[in-house]
């Protein structure tokens, strides 16, 4: 049982829910935010992936009855609001290309400009196709700096299940950037050639 | 995705523990021991290691204050004054119940698609006639434009079977169980003779050619023998009996169009159907002069025509698809 699960169990009333619900809320908002961002890349999209998840814990919270924890719960619902959101874009995928890289189109006059964009870009795909478990745990560790223990706390696991997720989120990572990696290997360089 | 090390099974995870500083002091020797084993081995690692790097080079901006959002999040949700549960609950319900319902139905359709006593199986005659065999060896001939249709466990323990357009039907005698042929007005129960049916819109037709049959519009019985008929009027809702004067109404079936002493207009009646064709006749005293001849259905409808035309010494006149007889 984690710290909020607890909680929700023992529920009695609408209070109860209320002020539950917001520590739930406040404590867990800047970390999906985060992880939202790293799909849709936009920093209100993420606000409205992560709102929209919790909308939909508010509907049954009281009544849900969550088996795991409820921090992995909320960073599966985030991540399959994100999900469905780029389906949606899909369609549009004129619009898609536009917004995606809407915050980090490089300028014309930004040295390596194109290939930077094209590293951004096989990051977020190698990124995507990381499982949705694999996926937290690396935006744990990566992006939240968490240790093993405390992302096995957190989301229930034990620690050898974080370190075998951890090891597989990085093998697939690296295969798939590993087109990639001399480019990555030359941009290191420039960058220390000409620090900005 | 290309990858340089096919001969390696690197142990990743010991590995990336090495690199996030996860590893105990044993676990970091063992790594350190497998990386300075071979080039491949560190070129491996320093992979991941970069691996490591540049995923973190996603820009995530600060994200939103969680205060601020938690008011915006009682906004999109302060519509709701009580525990929105109920409300939504109620909505869920009718979901819940919209979907069983759909489930329900498709469910029935799956089993009545698949479960072959329970399958309706269709037979449509398009643009020619066709002949068809009932599973109890009941002969069906179907008229162009017409459909057939009957349950998979026909014969079971009822034939019935039902028509849309016109068919002759020949059907091997049964004792206990009687032959159904069902339209939009009529129900024809026989036990085995053969009729045909005609079916029209406001119409239908039965001819009864051997033995006996029982027809009913739900409302009154008639019981026909043979070369009887029984029309149904849509428009007076009334079953009557006629008796039979031509075998035109077989063309389909014999292929020939035999009249003996019919009145033209039937025979116009006859060919405007089996040739999808607008004849009229402008003068009564012409529609009822009798013919006595053949006509093949191979036949080009002018062909037929320009006999009538001659025998009669009738103009025959097209206007658009339109053809008069005068």
């Amino acid at each position: 049982m984690g710290p909020f699960d607890k909680k929700i169990a023992t529920r009695t009333g609408p209070a109860g829910k209320e002020g539950d619900f917001e520590q739930v809320f406040k404590s867990h908002f800047k970390a999906l935010h985060a992880y939202a961002f790293t799909f849709v890349k936009d920093r209100d999209l993420a606000e409205d992936m992560v709102q929209a998840a919790f909308c939909k814990l508010w509907e049954k919270f009281g009544d849900l009855e969550i088996r795991s924890s409820l921090t992995a719960y909320l960073y599966r619902s985030v991540y399959h609001e994100c999900l469905n959101h780029l389906k949606h874009l899909k369609v549009r995928e004129a619009h898609v290309s536009h917004t995606r890289h809407r915050q980090h189109t490089p300028t014309d006059d930004d040295p390596g400009g194109l290939e930077a964009k094209e590293l951004a870009e096989a990051i977020h795909h190698a990124l995507m196709s990381l499982p949705e478990g694999c996926r937290t745990i690396f935006q744990m560790s990566r992006f939240e700096s968490l240790k093993y223990q405390e992302i096995a706390d957190r989301l229930q696991l034990s620690v050898k299940t974080v370190e075998n997720q951890m090891g597989k989120a990085l093998k697939i990572l690296r295969s798939r950037l590993a087109a990639h990696l001399p480019l990555i290997l030359v941009l290191t360089l420039l960058y220390f050639a000409n620090p900005a | 995705m290309t990858d340089h090390y096919p001969q390696i099974t690197p142990p990743d995870d010991l590995l990336v523990k090495h690199l996030l500083g996860e590893g105990s002091p044993e676990e970091d020797r063992l790594a350190l021991e497998w990386i300075t084993a071979t080039p491949d081995h560190a070129r491996y690692f320093s992979e991941l290691q970069k691996t490591w790097q540049h995923s973190g080079d996603l820009e995530i901006p600060e994200s939103p204050d969680e205060d601020e959002a938690w008011k915006r999040f009682r906004t999109l949700v302060s519509a709701e004054s009580t525990p929105p549960s109920r409300v939504i609950s109620f909505r869920k319900w009718l979901q819940v119940a919209a979907a069983v319902v759909v489930l329900l139905g498709a469910g029935w359709l799956v089993i009545k698609q698949w479960d072959p006593l329970h399958r309706t199986i269709t037979l449509s005659a398009a643009n020619q006639v066709r002949q068809v065999t009932l599973p109890d060896g009941s002969q069906v001939t179907l008229n162009a434009h017409s459909t057939l249709s009957y349950p998979g466990n026909y014969g079971a323990k009822t034939r019935t079977v039902r028509i849309q357009g016109e068919g002759f039907f020949d059907i091997v005698p049964q004792k206990n169980r009687p032959f159904v042929a069902e339209t939009n007005h009529l129900t024809v129960t026989v036990l085995g003779t053969s009729f045909n049916i005609h079916d029209r819109k406001h119409s239908t037709e039965v001819v009864v050619e051997t033995g006996r049959v029982e027809v009913t519009d739900g409302k009154s019985a008639l019981y026909l023998g043979a070369h009887e008929k029984a029309v149904f009027s849509g428009d007076k809702r009334q079953l009557e009996k006629q008796s039979v004067h031509s075998d035109l109404y077989n063309y389909y079936r014999t292929g020939t169009f035999q009249c003996n002493k019919t009145p033209l207009r039937e025979l116009i009646a006859t060919l405007n159907e089996a040739y999808q064709a607008h004849i009229t006749i402008e003068n009564a005293s012409v529609g009822a002069l009798p013919i006595t001849t053949t006509f093949r259905y191979d036949q080009p409808l002018d062909s037929i025509l320009a006999i009538i035309s001659q025998t009669f010494q009738v103009t025959i006149s097209q206007k658009g698809n339109r053809i008069i007889v005068q």
